[in-house]
């Protein structure tokens, strides 16, 4: 109870603190400038564990994550947290449509873009790149997921990818690229389409 | 989905107009964009005919079920609604099939994607397989292209994927070519057949049937803001715009004439008149594009002489800012089926509407009653409602009839004037193709409630009609001040007045013992 009015205490405060901090960056020796949030630093001064909700996937695993980090993030989350149905004691948000590999994949997702957002554009997109080299359904997964969730730059990046797998493609690249076994078109149709459109051909 | 159905396929039943069917309505939300979906569980008669040999079968007499316009092009694609599938057991969806991997996302999300691309990968992609021709064919996706690439300046060609290509490609010949659709059998999604559903209903006369406004001829302005006005009624009044120019003149042809390449404000783009008469000719479309235009009477002054305000509305205190005024007068030139879903007018503003030619049908819910289906966000800043007023109607109207608060209806015909009182929430569709004039205004009886409005910390988003919206309130503030000094001070009194009497009051019944509000029993 005493940590919990500790914790909000210092929630309270941050506001101002954050103002005088903003100017303090901590350099780690020999790495890329990185650049501390003053809450951080604060509820590191203050010895207290940052702010944490639990995430509850479709196979009922928990995953508790930093609030900050998903509440920048999922719009669904923060509308959550921002009217108050979470209670940070005892609640978990229930994702029965994301399922556990999915759900670690968004996290990650956020926590990075979350820590690194000062990063520069290169080694997010760079990073952004790695992180979607997945098996093709684990992008549609992920596409579910941020559309739940409503992650706007999440779902950004992934509309671009499946663009970019689209773009310029000849037919059977894209049969390929999306496994279309059966195109469903008699011969006489595929024949008609040939006649038609012979430059997508 | 109950045994005692009748198997009756959806399209045989509207195209025959024919036998009763019990429709299992889920409801479920697109948590995006808050649109509301129909999953329709439709059976299918063993007797009748496949889909494909519709064409040949003969109307049965009409009882319930839906009427279609009677131009509908019969189901583009063969697209049926999911609940077809799940009543045609062993059957496979050709939608999934010819998505591949694609085919774990939703409709919705797949004509996400599809959004991002040009029309030359829709193109292609309609090639790969028919599941992708069938989505790729979906008309949003192209009137979006024409929209954002030919600005206002296209020819409509009986549908938007023709009318890009047509602009996009003249030396194409269409005529030969992508019009020729191929036939799919198969193909279950409740999203595509919805949006083609709503785009080729007809209205249905029982809609129509409530008409429960109070309708005035000829009473005088005292009458009007004792009845109507200071009690937030709306009224239909007749005969007041009979002295209107614009009444007698005002037709297609007197307009096109007057405005020649004048350009009116038509959603996100302008476009001619003539250019928009081709579009509403032709389209079929859930939401058409609506003329709508605030600057009509500056871009053709005659217009604005060919009519004068009602009698009524003459008071406007939102004209003491003279031309820093919001917003506050629309043409509306619009084709059977499009109009305005449910809103509350911005500003806090009353309203009048009069239609010169056509005829609309409005429905009125009071400022507290919230319509069935629609969510405001608790400032008000945000409104999610199903996405066309068709759909409304399908949906959630019939749970009107059912209420003690029924809403407000009416047809306003050519000639009539409707008054929409602040805050009240309404919804228009014209049932023809409609000329009308709206105006916004501000009198004094709700002058407070506008100033309320405009000091409202969220003013940025909610105020409406101007570019200057964090300073109206200041601006309207202090040009009625100049204006009506001390206006503003004695109206305040007033408000304060009534509030301490209705405070009053509620005092002495709760002390008087004749109320009856306790009751002991023993």
């Amino acid at each position: 109870m005493e940590l919990l009015c500790i914790r909000q205490w210092i929630s309270g405060l941050l506001p101002t603190v954050k103002k005088w901090l903003s100017a303090w960056c901590i350099k780690p020796v020999g790495g890329a400038l990185v650049r501390q949030e003053p809450e951080y630093i604060l509820l590191a001064l203050m010895g207290s564990p940052l702010k944490k909700i639990m995430l509850c996937s479709s196979e009922k695993e928990i995953f508790s994550v930093e609030e900050q980090v998903m509440v920048q993030h999922s719009v669904i989350i923060n509308n959550m947290i921002e009217d108050g149905s979470y209670n940070h004691e005892e609640s978990k948000i229930p994702l029965d449509c994301v399922d556990s590999k999915t759900l670690k994949k968004v996290i990650d997702y956020c926590t990075h873009h979350t820590h690194h957002h000062n990063d520069n554009q290169e080694d997010l997109e760079a990073w952004d790149a790695q992180f979607l080299n997945v098996d093709s359904n684990g992008l549609y997964d992920l596409l579910m997921a941020a559309n739940y969730l409503e992650i706007r730059n999440l779902l950004d990046l992934i509309y671009g990818t499946i663009k970019n797998m689209i773009k310029g493609k000849k037919i059977d690249e894209i049969r390929r690229i999306f496994n279309i076994k059966d195109h469903g078109f008699t011969p006489e149709e595929e024949e008609q389409n040939r006649k038609e459109y012979p430059h997508f051909y | 989905m109950k045994g005692s159905l009748k198997m009756t396929n959806l399209l045989s039943r509207i195209r025959n107009s024919s036998k009763k069917t019990k429709t299992n309505t889920n409801q479920h939300r697109n948590r995006k964009r808050f649109k509301l979906r129909n999953q329709n569980a439709i059976s299918i008669p063993k007797d009748l005919p496949s889909p494909h040999e519709e064409e040949d079968e003969e109307e049965e007499n009409a009882e319930e079920g839906f009427k279609l316009k009677s131009s509908a092009p019969l189901l583009t694609h063969g697209v049926q609604p999911l609940g077809n599938l799940y009543l045609n057991p062993g059957s496979i969806n050709s939608r999934d099939t010819g998505l591949g991997n694609l085919h774990t996302l939703s409709d919705e999300l797949v004509l996400e994607i599809l959004g991002f691309l040009d029309s030359t990968d829709l193109g292609v992609l309609s090639t790969v397989s028919k599941s992708f021709y069938v989505f790729t064919n979906h008309e949003p996706l192209w009137r979006n292209l024409v929209l954002e690439n030919l600005n206002g300046g296209f020819q409509f060609n009986g549908s938007w994927k023709s009318t890009y290509v047509a602009a996009s490609y003249p030396s194409f010949d269409i005529s030969s070519n992508a019009l020729k659709s191929f036939k799919v059998r198969d193909f279950y999604s409740d999203y595509l057949f919805q949006s083609w559903l709503c785009a080729n209903l007809e209205m249905k006369p029982e809609w129509l049937e409530r008409d429960n406004i109070v309708r005035k001829r000829g009473i005088s302005v005292e009458e009007f803001v004792l009845n109507f006005e200071e009690p937030n009624k709306p009224v239909l009044l007749e005969g007041c715009i009979d002295n209107w120019d614009a009444l007698e003149n005002w037709d297609r042809d007197y307009l096109m004439q007057l405005s020649g390449d004048v350009k009116f404000a038509v959603g996100p783009v302008e476009m001619k008149l003539g250019d928009y008469f081709r579009y509403s000719d032709q389209v079929r479309e859930e939401r058409p594009l609506y003329l709508f235009d605030p600057k009509f009477a500056e871009k053709v002054p005659k217009l604005g002489s060919e009519y004068e305000v009602p009698v009524y509305f003459r008071e406007d205190l939102f004209g003491v800012l003279g031309s820093e005024r919001p917003d506050y007068r629309w043409i509306i030139i619009g084709p059977a089926g499009s109009g305005s879903s449910f809103h509350v007018d911005p500003n806090s503003t009353s309203a009048w509407n009069a239609v010169i030619k056509g005829s609309k049908k409005w429905i009125l819910f009071p400022p507290d009653v919230i319509p069935p289906g629609v969510h405001p966000s608790p400032d008000g800043a945000e409104v999610a409602s199903p996405v066309s007023i068709i759909e409304w109607f399908m949906n959630f109207y019939g749970a009107t009839k059912n209420w003690k608060k029924k809403p407000v209806e009416c047809v306003c015909k050519a000639g009539e004037v409707i008054f929409v009182p602040n805050g009240w929430w309404h919804l228009v569709i014209n049932l023809e193709e409609s000329i009308a004039i709206t105006q916004n205004y501000v009198s004094r009886r709700n002058l407070l409630n506008v100033l309320d409005f405009l000091n409202r910390p969220n003013a940025s988003t909610l105020v409406s009609g101007t570019r200057d919206r964090v300073n109206l309130y200041d601006k309207f503030k202090n040009a009625i001040e100049a204006s009506f000094p001390g206006e503003i001070d004695e109206l305040a009194r007033k408000a304060e007045k009534k509030i301490q009497q209705k405070k009053l009051s509620f005092w002495d019944s709760v002390s008087d013992s004749n109320a009856g509000a306790f009751k002991f029993s023993f």
